[in-house]
């Protein structure tokens, strides 16, 4: 859609430039005449180009051409050379002779400089030429989100790729492309300025000029073994050749706050609920009034108003503060560029004491020397995080009797032991007394070097050595947060790991032209090494002072303590060969296949290489003769299609293959601590590439010059052979699951994109929607059952399951069909030999659907549920602007998705020792009817509370992403102040939602391929106002 | 121009043939595979300890997911809303747990992980060309009595068990079919035999805890006498020497960490407050048993009126068991919020382990009382009643109390109330009620206040059901 937009820019640019031109020409001119040419210039179809310049080379002396593509030139000379231009069109010399005076000059297109050249790994081709699936943001859509990290400039910004940012200060992203296609990792490859294996969350977006995503087998094969999860290319700014200095200036500042809050009872709600379920439980005689705890019981001299009512999340959720400053400075002289930029960003968390600041720097220049390119790029970013220690879940169903500071505690924070009543850890103590920082430091050097042996041959050679630290260090001093929360001791532990990534490459690159045809070919090897080393230490107790007097904790002040270590090294090796072939015929007919051969050292000498080939091809129809009847509507049209095989081998770790031996099982003999040994992995020597094979057909098109432009295309993907740990590893084996080969899933679908863009005087507006389906299936599994549970869900045991023929990671649960309104309705609940389904049910217990109808609720009525896939997903944006004023908004949803609210389950038991949720007090009761909540009771007898479909929700929403309103200061006030531009703008993300969903936030980071859907609430979603400015000068 | 081509040629010809494939061998290098570890009778040693490791659980996964199933379910310990005020606790001592209960779960998990360890020992061991024969059968055999000592636990607990006498090797080893509990047993007999044979009837003191021969006995004769093979029972458990009830005024000293070697323990699991906070190995059942008011106690349990009126006075076991109102503990007046409440004190040592949440008492699997007691249930049901009596009388003059001189059904009636009493806290129990086939009456007469949600399906936890569906030869137990 892209190319289109510069189209449209250059159209328009062409307009102006010949009004100037004809203005000019209308000058008189005093030269002297000895000989007069005249002649037109049109282009390759023939059309004639205004405003075209003829320079007579070495002189002053020259014209433009009229509206007409005319030109009248009276020289000084018989013999000169003209020097034809005109922006987009490649400059021409013309020879002029005594005997010609007439000259009719043909304008080749600059392709280079009029159409948009997208990268495409390991070179780069003109948009129109591709034949594969290629989507691309740029990054002045999307740097209009006061965006916290790269990942969130991709949302919804184009079909078929779905990123999910995680919640946290400096959380990793969730990002997939075209559905899930593994058991195991599914995170795309990240390519950032040709590098393999970078990580996004370290980069600036403010540093980021582009994203090309490459999504379907043709388009990523060139990476073999590392694409099948998709591709995303991340160009960064640099500067331009003949580009006087500049300045950009990005600042903005705002507020975050968490977009909501879980409904749970105050403390008269918890009394009152916890009182009703005890009174029932004793109705049913499940229980005595002696079984009650003593803040039940009469007499026992407990006052609730002596008590607390806090609201837990009040006192752990705050208003966080986010800024970001970032400056630019680019520019270029005849045969080099440079750009330095910087960054420095500071969230703070919506949770008190989290949060994460970052600083980057990136120094990417290129010089040029006769045939000899040199592009060095340097990135160093040092990122600091203060981490949740707050467990959330907790957080949430804490008892709001307890207050948050209590003097007479030995820490200072509230917690109660007494009446009956005990209080879990005091999340607000949690917070404070417990320090979680990390920090990590990379430093990327990259060297490119191009060597022109010929116009037609160029060798290329990239090297990028990355160098990453982490460091966590975890805190806590001696301390009492509860009756059964306390520590004797201070305890300090550190963990350190560096890994180097080695990334080489050496292609040799062809191109020609052979009258129509042009043909392209590069060949070429690609390196890697991982290395990996880490260290982690700890120590409890042994402090020289008790409280540290003042002073940081460290393994100095603790020497006295207990130590623990542990650490290792990891080494992984990667070894391809690789090569392409482009063929394009009369620019009608595009050809293009590729061939990577890998090896990689995380398998065995069985199974170490994979050959990953792709083939596509594209007809632009629009280019034929007989389509030219149909131009003035359709100005393009291209069908395209593509097959490729790709790999992957994320899911496995350096040695997999390999069964290890580790330390740390500890026994007592002779009252002394033994250190053991042990080893519960399986070796597996046969462990072989994850394949998977992928179709495209697609069609580009634009309609009236590009004013509404869309893309289509259909996808289908079988992932086959995949990694993943042997799920159906039972306990009674007592191993860790193998990780083998295992089951094949398909996902297909369709992709539209679709944008309208126009004008009426000075209100320019335009509208980019984009959509995907995904139908998602599990084809092939590898045991004949054919089911592989998910993970365990606090601690009920799975509750999604893949199986064939069914999207992955199903709901598989309990059926619940509302509560029984009377003791009529459960005695007729009868089995087929007439016994009563749920003998012990009450009238408003739950009714348990029997689906298999054998008269008995037991684990075989667990039935299909729904799925958390969502079917389709979509984003749809609408700029606006009106003189300097714009507004920009962006919407994003997905559909057809069911989410486990945990939160819910976990909240909605009255016998959970725990806070409950406030709708509890709307339970159903005699005189309460109608309610849909089950009874509150002590001993549940009927397993009300079980986990089951009753917290199952729709997922489905549709969220305002952001919104933005700019204004730009108009050229006449700039001039006075020197800038060159200057922009003033409002911004607010995630400002609404609609949703039928609970929960905190329907936009789940899944635990893994397997357990998708499940939202533990774990850090709030947040909505952000920011105001800022953008200035060049 | 031939000179750039030439140098790319054999650029490219180098890094493609030549150095790949020992570029891409790479192998752990600072980790052995299993392979690489059965080279010293040490390294066969630490695995043999790591096997050990997982018969019990630290920290608060001990009590909730071991010693609560095991002993908050019978009629001598009542559960109090410490356990009850939990759900997932309330459900396992209010017999309304479901399939995919953790807590049996947990026992599942851990048990069997020390089935695997110790079926690779049995097979690696044998082949270790550095050790005698002498070591290699003794390693063996203890790995053996692992194994069968894990098998009975689950055995004891779940309705279905899989008997795993071999470590999966391939991916398509790992789903093993049930084993009726016949089969389970004959296994268990063969591999405590084999045990009782080549271990050393004592270790020296440096690896005091490890099986011995004796055990071995006891445990044989315990697996026969729960299927009722009363003389072979009886065989087995004459069999263990070497060991005797210590003194009455030492009785205390086998519960409050003040005397953990001694002449009676068999085995036991080990716990130490050696390096207490890097490794943790500590329980907190002192905290566990403690009420609220007493130093902040979790409340979890209670001796039940049933166990304390069954006491005969002058019985010195009571002051060892159970602290009640205005009764001294650890040198302080115990004053209880409910004065009702009976404190169970077995493995607590002291009030400070109670604040501190940390108790390091060895818990007592096999003890010669249990040996004693078993031997006397084995005579009496070979009819040998005047045996049988002598037997249950050296319990009761050890415990200060006169000889009792009851037959027929009444000393049967004895001898379980003694193994009661003796017993109370050592997770025995709740399984003898369950082999008696008494298990709903003795909850009923003992007023457990969920005694009405027992079924007969309740004597057995369901099999896992994360283990159901991971493994499609088990089916699920029914009713859950």
């Amino acid at each position: 859609m892209n190319s289109q937009h510069h189209h449209f820019l250059f159209g328009n640019y062409r307009k102006l430039i010949a009004l100037i031109a004809i203005l000019f020409s209308a000058l008189p001119l005093w030269a002297q005449t000895t000989h007069s040419i005249q002649g037109t210039i049109s282009d390759e179809s023939g059309i004639s180009v205004p405003g075209a310049s003829i320079q007579v080379k070495g002189t002053t002396q020259g014209t433009v051409t009229d509206m007409n593509g005319h030109f009248q030139l009276n020289l000084n000379s018989e013999t000169a050379t003209l020097l034809v231009s005109f922006i987009g069109y490649l400059s021409q010399e013309v020879t002029v002779t005594p005997q010609q005076t007439r000259f009719d000059i043909t304008l080749k297109t600059d392709i280079q400089q009029l159409e948009e050249v997208v990268v495409i790994g390991y070179g780069t081709q003109k948009k129109s030429d591709l034949s594969s699936a290629v989507s691309t943001v740029k990054a002045e859509e999307a740097n209009k989100l006061a965006a916290a990290s790269p990942a969130q400039m991709l949302q919804g910004r184009t079909s078929g790729v779905s990123v999910i940012s995680g919640s946290a200060p400096g959380a990793a992203p969730y990002i997939k492309i075209r559905g899930l296609s593994s058991f195991g990792d599914v995170q795309p490859l990240y390519v950032i300025d040709g590098i393999p294996g970078g990580d996004i969350s370290m980069l600036s977006p403010d540093d980021i000029a582009s994203f090309e995503i490459l999504k379907d087998g043709a388009a990523a094969a060139i990476y073999g073994s590392l694409a099948a999860n998709g591709v995303v290319l991340i160009t960064t700014k640099s500067g331009k050749n003949n580009q006087p200095t500049r300045v950009d200036v990005n600042l903005y500042a705002g507020i975050q706050e968490a977009a909501a809050h879980f409904p749970m009872a105050n403390a008269q709600e918890w009394y009152n609920i916890l009182e009703q379920s005890y009174n029932n439980s004793i109705a049913d005689g499940a229980l005595t009034e002696a079984n009650k705890p003593l803040y039940l019981q009469a007499g026992s001299g407990f006052d609730l108003s002596n008590y607390a009512d806090t609201d837990w999340q009040q006192e752990t959720l705050r208003q966080g503060r986010i800024q970001n400053y970032s400056v630019g400075i680019s520019g270029g002289s005849e045969n080099s560029n440079y750009n330095l930029s910087m960054n420095y960003f500071d969230q703070e968390g919506v949770v008190i004491n989290t949060g994460s600041k970052r600083y980057n720097f990136r120094y990417k220049s290129s010089f040029e020397k006769g045939n000899l390119k040199v592009s060095p790029n340097i990135f160093y970013s040092h990122q600091t995080t203060a981490h949740n220690t707050i467990r959330m879940a907790y957080m949430l169903r804490s008892l709001p009797v307890v207050s948050v500071y209590d003097d007479s505690k030995e820490s200072g924070y509230g917690y109660l032991n007494e009446f009956g009543i005990r209080s879990g850890a005091n999340p607000v103590g949690q917070s404070d007394i417990i320090r979680n920082n990390s920090t990590r430091d990379q430093l990327q050097a990259n060297l490119g070097l191009q060597y022109k042996l010929s116009d037609s041959f160029r060798l290329i050679g990239n090297a990028g050595y990355g160098k990453s630290f982490y460091k966590n260090r975890y805190f806590f001093p001696k301390y009492t947060l509860a009756s059964d929360t306390r520590r004797e001791d201070p305890y300090l532990s550190e963990t350190r790991s560096e890994w180097s990534e080695l990334n080489y490459d050496f292609t040799a690159n062809y191109n020609t032209e052979l009258g129509k045809h042009s043909i392209g070919a590069m060949a070429g090897i690609v390196g890697y090494r991982y290395d990996y080393r880490n260290l982690d230490m700890n120590v409890v107790g042994g402090a020289i002072f008790p409280d540290f007097g003042g002073l940081e904790p460290s393994f100095n002040s603790m020497q006295a303590g207990d130590f623990l270590g542990a650490g290792g090294m990891q080494t992984v090796t990667r070894f391809s060969v690789m090569s392409r072939i482009n063929y394009n015929y009369d620019d009608k007919y595009l050809l293009q296949a590729t061939v990577r051969t890998d090896g990689s050292s995380k398998f065995g000498a069985n199974n170490r290489w994979g050959t990953f080939p792709s083939v596509s091809g594209a007809w632009k129809i629009s280019n034929e003769d007989f389509f030219e009847g149909a131009k003035e509507v359709v100005n393009e049209l291209k069908f395209r299609g593509s097959y490729g095989i790709l790999g992957r081998e994320t899911t496995l770790g350096a040695y997999s293959r390999q069964a290890l031996v580790q330390s740390g099982y500890w026994y007592v003999w002779n009252n002394t601590p033994i250190g053991g040994i042990g080893s519960f992995e399986m070796a597996n020597a046969d462990l072989a590439w994850e394949e998977a094979e992928t179709i495209n057909i697609g069609v580009d098109a634009g309609f009236f010059e590009d004013k509404l432009f869309g893309t289509f295309n259909y996808y289908q993907n079988n992932s086959q052979a995949l990694l993943m740990q042997e799920p159906n590893t039972p306990m009674s084996a007592g191993v860790s699951p193998p990780i083998v080969n295992l089951g094949t899933i398909s996902n297909q679908g369709i992709e539209i994109e679709l944008g309208y863009r126009g004008e009426a005087g000075d209100f320019q507006y335009s509208f980019t929607g984009n959509m995907t389906t995904i139908d998602n299936k599990v084809v092939e599994l590898g045991s004949e059952e054919g089911v592989l549970p998910g993970g365990d869900i606090a601690y009920t045991g799975a509750q999604t399951f893949s199986k064939v023929g069914a999207p992955v990671s199903q709901f598989y649960m309990f059926k619940t069909n509302g509560v029984f309104q009377s003791q009529s309705a459960i005695d007729n609940y009868v089995g087929p030999e007439g016994d009563l389904i749920q003998p012990n049910a009450k009238p408003g217990d739950v009714i348990y659907v029997d689906v298999n109808g054998d008269g008995i609720i037991d684990s075989n009525d667990i039935t299909d549920v729904g799925s958390p896939l969502p079917t389709l997903e979509y984003g749809l944006n609408a700029s606006l602007s009106y003189k300097g004023l714009d507004l920009s908004l962006f919407f994003q949803g997905v559909y057809g998705n069911k989410i486990l609210n945990v939160n819910a389950y976990e909240s909605e038991a009255p016998n959970s020792g725990y806070n409950i949720a406030s709708k509890l007090l709307d339970a159903w009761t005699p005189e309460n009817p109608t309610s849909t909540i089950p009874r509150n009771v002590q001993v549940d007898n009927n397993n009300n509370y079980m986990m089951s479909d009753r917290f199952l929700e729709d997922g489905a929403y549709l969220r305002l992403k952001n919104i933005q309103l700019g204004y730009t200061l108009p050229s006449t006030v700039l001039e006075k102040v020197h800038f060159s531009k200057m922009r003033f703008y409002v911004n607010a993300d995630n400002l609404w939602t609609l949703t039928n969903y609970q929960g905190f936030n329907p936009e789940l980071v899944p635990a893994n391929a397997l357990t998708q859907g499940i939202d533990y609430g774990s850090y709030p979603m947040y909505q952000t106002i920011t105001a800022g400015i953008q200035a060049t000068f | 121009m031939k000179l750039y081509n030439k140098l790319f040629a054999s650029f490219f010809l180098v890094f493609s043939l030549v150095s790949c494939d020992s570029y891409l061998e790479q192998v752990s290098p600072d980790q052995p595979t299993t392979d690489q570890t059965w080279v010293s009778y040490e390294a066969a040693e630490k695995y043999m300890a790591s096997t050990y490791s997982y018969m019990q659980a630290n920290g608060w996964r001990y009590h909730e997911y071991f010693y609560l199933p095991q002993n908050f379910r019978a009629d001598d310990i009542h559960p109090e809303y410490g356990t009850t005020a939990w759900s997932y606790l309330g459900r396992i001592v209010g017999f309304n747990n479901t399939a995919s209960d953790g807590v049996p779960s947990v026992m599942w998990y851990y048990w069997y992980k020390g089935i695997k360890l110790s079926n690779d020992l049995i097979k690696n061991v044998p082949e270790m060309d550095v050790l005698t024969e002498e070591e290699k059968e003794s390693m063996v055999a203890e790995a053996r009595f692992l194994r069968a000592w894990y098998h009975f636990n689950l055995l004891k607990n779940f309705h279905e068990i899989v008997l795993v006498t071999k470590v999966a090797e391939t991916p398509s080893e790992l789903q093993l079919p049930g084993s009726s509990k016949e089969a389970v047993y004959q296994q268990l007999e063969e591999d405590l035999s084999y045990a009782a044979q080549h271990l050393p009837a004592q270790w020296e003191d440096a690896y005091w805890g490890r099986a011995t021969a004796n055990a071995a006995n006891a445990y044989l004769g315990k697996i026969l006498l729960f299927q009722g093979k009363w003389q072979e029972a009886l065989t087995a458990l004459d069999k263990v020497s070497g060991h005797e009830l210590v003194a009455g005024t030492e009785y205390r000293g086998l519960f409050d960490g003040s005397m953990e070697m001694n002449s009676e323990v068999i085995f036991s699991g080990a716990f130490t407050a050696q390096q207490m906070d890097a490794l943790g190995l500590y329980h907190q059942l002192g905290v566990a048993m403690a009420p609220g008011e007493i130093n902040g106690g979790w409340h979890m349990a209670s001796i039940s009126d049933y166990y304390m009126n069954a006491l005969e006075s002058g019985d010195i076991r009571k002051a060892a068991t159970v602290v009640e109102h205005g009764e001294t503990f650890d040198g302080e007046t115990i004053l209880f919020d409910d004065p009702e409440f009976n404190m169970s004190i077995k493995y607590m040592e002291s009030l400070e382990s109670i604040t501190t949440n940390r108790s390091t008492v060895d818990l007592i699997f096999m003890r010669y009382a249990d040996v004693v007691l078993m031997q006397a249930e084995a005579l009496y049901e070979l009819g040998r009643e005047t045996d049988a009596l002598s037997k249950v009388n050296l319990i009761r003059e050890r415990a200060n109390l006169a000889p009792s001189s009851a037959s027929g059904t009444i000393l049967r009636d004895e001898i379980r109330t003694q193994r009661m009493i003796e017993l109370v806290g050592e997770g025995h129990r709740f399984y003898d009620l369950v082999r008696w086939k008494i298990a709903a009456e003795q909850l009923n007469a003992s007023g457990q206040q969920y005694a009405e949600n027992f079924e007969e399906k309740h004597q057995y936890f369901p099999i896992p059901l994360e283990e159901v569906q991971r493994n499609p030869n088990l089916t699920p137990t029914p009713g859950f």
